[in-house]
């Protein structure tokens, strides 16, 4: 058997329980075929869980060791790793949890997958130099309304339709473990890194629809006249109802010096 | 050129440590594949290190032996972070970890025969031309051997460096493991690798089943791989030498201790042959 024959029957084995590699394996030794091979089948498949409980803490936590390992062995059966590095191979992993669960189980577990997700990439996002309130003293009256903002690799917006959080923090922060499985309202979460630690917190409607809407490109003119004409949004869209429509333009101003506080903007432009 | 000294694999469970206590450690060896990301605290760490040790960087994703096309989007990144962090050499396995667009995440094994002996040395000509310098292959732990091979590992290993031009990292552990799993004369082995061409030695430790032993990297180097390191000092003199630990990772301390053997061992040899 040919070099490439021999490869693509070897994987077969590992990845599907193949037989074509047996005749080219060597039968001297202590050891029987069976186990040699069964090494590096079992191999496979731990290290791939190992690399996926490194990744998802809470979610090995909540569902425990035995769910857990059935949930990430079938991932592995289902979805090989493709990427030079181990770290990306979870990244279809809250897909296929919706596949695997059903009603608000899913729901929440879907959630906490996203959110360990997303504090991975948070973790070792690109870095950046974000500008800090000082550098607005810097920009003309004139200049405000066609502003635009653009935001640190290392922010990350996150919805969240249940109690996925709590089900985190009683996991790594010794939070309360929460009593069931619950949706709830859709939250926008931040999740942003600085000085190489990781931060979030949850936003209300109208901070969420404004970081949205500028991340998208909008100018700061856009963000003022969204905030102060809530009516138009659509339903997907609805900001603050206690939100005093003249308040919009110092609402925005505070939405953005805290987001230049917390180290969100880059560049403005 | 002069030996690296006495190394230890970089572990982010030792980041602190390395930078605040001082450790008694020549350099340090990083898994490529943790570095080639974004940016953030990885990074961030590497770099300080950097300004302190000397590193090296050994991958696990080259898959030079894969009958699959080389992985270029992986080359370019590994050649830019080799020109970030000017490394002292670059090395990987003498393995292919997939086909087909499959990456197994493990260093499987080689038939030893004529044309893969051609096949991984023109792949490996083709990453030193890329990366504008001469790679070390380790040889890996195995459990199968294949009916097709036409020579031994260490005769296939002893081949590839002159068709190649490349250097070797002796992974001591690695060679009895295999002795033990395949049945060979560790020694032997040893014995056949080109005083030249080795830059670099892996101390590791493993888990021993008794009619085989897996390579584990999570337990203290045993006694029959410390005489092998011994054999190994007596043939190729000094030599870089390293420990990796991937699992059950102790203080950094107690690495440096186990560390402090490989020198003493080292300085006997010296000191018997002189």
């Amino acid at each position: 058997m040919h070099l490439a024959a021999l490869q693509q029957a070897f994987q077969d084995r590992v990845l599907r329980g193949t037989s074509e590699i047996e005749p080219e394996v060597s039968q001297a030794g202590k050891l029987d075929l069976h186990t040699r091979l069964g090494i590096y089948e079992n191999a496979f498949v731990a290290r791939l869980v190992e690399a996926l409980a490194a990744t998802y803490p809470a979610l090995r936590d909540c569902l425990g060791d035995s769910e857990f390992s059935a949930l990430t062995c079938a991932y592995v059966a289902q979805t090989p790793p493709s990427h030079f590095s181990v770290r990306y191979f979870g990244n279809d992993l809250a897909a296929f949890v919706t596949q695997q669960f059903v009603g608000v189980k899913a729901q929440v577990l879907n959630d906490l997958t996203r959110w360990e997700w997303a504090l991975g990439a948070v973790f070792d996002a690109v870095d950046t130099s974000p500008l800090a309130p000082e550098d607005l003293g810097s920009i003309a009256p004139a200049e405000w309304p066609a502003l635009r903002f653009q935001f640190a690799p290392a922010l990350c917006r996150l919805a969240v339709r249940s109690n996925a959080v709590q089900w985190w923090r009683a996991s790594t922060q010794d939070g309360s473990r929460p009593s069931r499985w619950r949706t709830a309202r859709p939250i926008t979460w931040a999740l942003w890194r600085s000085n190489l630690k990781t931060y979030f917190r949850s936003l209300d409607s109208a901070e969420a629809w404004a970081l949205t809407a500028m991340d998208d490109g909008h100018t700061f003119a856009f963000l003022c006249d969204g905030l102060s004409h809530q009516a138009d949004l659509d339903d997907d869209q609805h900001l603050d109802p206690d939100l005093d429509q003249s308040d919009a333009p110092t609402r925005a101003a505070s939405m953005l010096h805290r987001w230049l506080s917390d180290g969100w903007i880059v560049r403005i432009h | 050129m002069p030996s690296l000294g006495f190394g230890l694999g970089l572990r982010t469970a030792h980041y602190e440590s390395v930078l605040n206590d001082d450790p008694h450690v020549d350099w340090f060896e990083v898994i490529s594949e943790n570095y080639l990301v974004p940016g953030g605290k990885p990074l961030y760490y590497l770099h300080r290190i950097r300004e302190r040790f000397p590193l090296v960087m050994h991958g696990v994703s080259m898959s030079i032996g894969s009958s699959a096309p080389l992985n270029m989007e992986y080359l370019h990144q590994l050649r830019q972070l080799a020109a970030s962090i000017q490394p002292a050499w670059i090395s990987d396995h003498l393995c292919w970890t997939g086909v087909d667009g499959v990456n197994l995440h493990d260093l499987m094994p080689l038939p030893y025969t004529e044309e893969a002996l051609r096949h991984v040395a023109r792949r490996i000509r083709q990453v030193q031309d890329f990366l504008g310098r001469r790679l070390l292959i380790e040889n890996v732990s195995s459990y199968v051997t294949f009916s097709s091979s036409e020579m031994t590992e260490w005769e296939f290993l002893a081949q590839l460096t002159v068709e190649a031009d490349c250097d070797l990292l002796l992974d001591v552990n690695n060679v009895y493991v295999s002795s033990v799993n395949h049945g060979f004369n560790p020694l032997q082995y040893i014995g056949a690798m080109p005083t030249t061409r080795v830059r670099q030695i892996h101390l590791a430790g493993h888990q021993n089943n008794g009619d085989h032993i897996i390579d584990t990297h999570d337990h203290p180097i045993v006694d029959p791989v410390w005489d092998l390191y011994r054999a190994a000092c007596e043939r190729f003199g000094e030599v870089a030498t390293m420990i990796e630990r991937d699992d059950n990772i102790p203080p950094l301390a107690e690495l440096v201790d186990e560390l402090n053997i490989a020198r003493t061992l080292l300085n006997n040899v010296e000191a018997e042959a002189a």
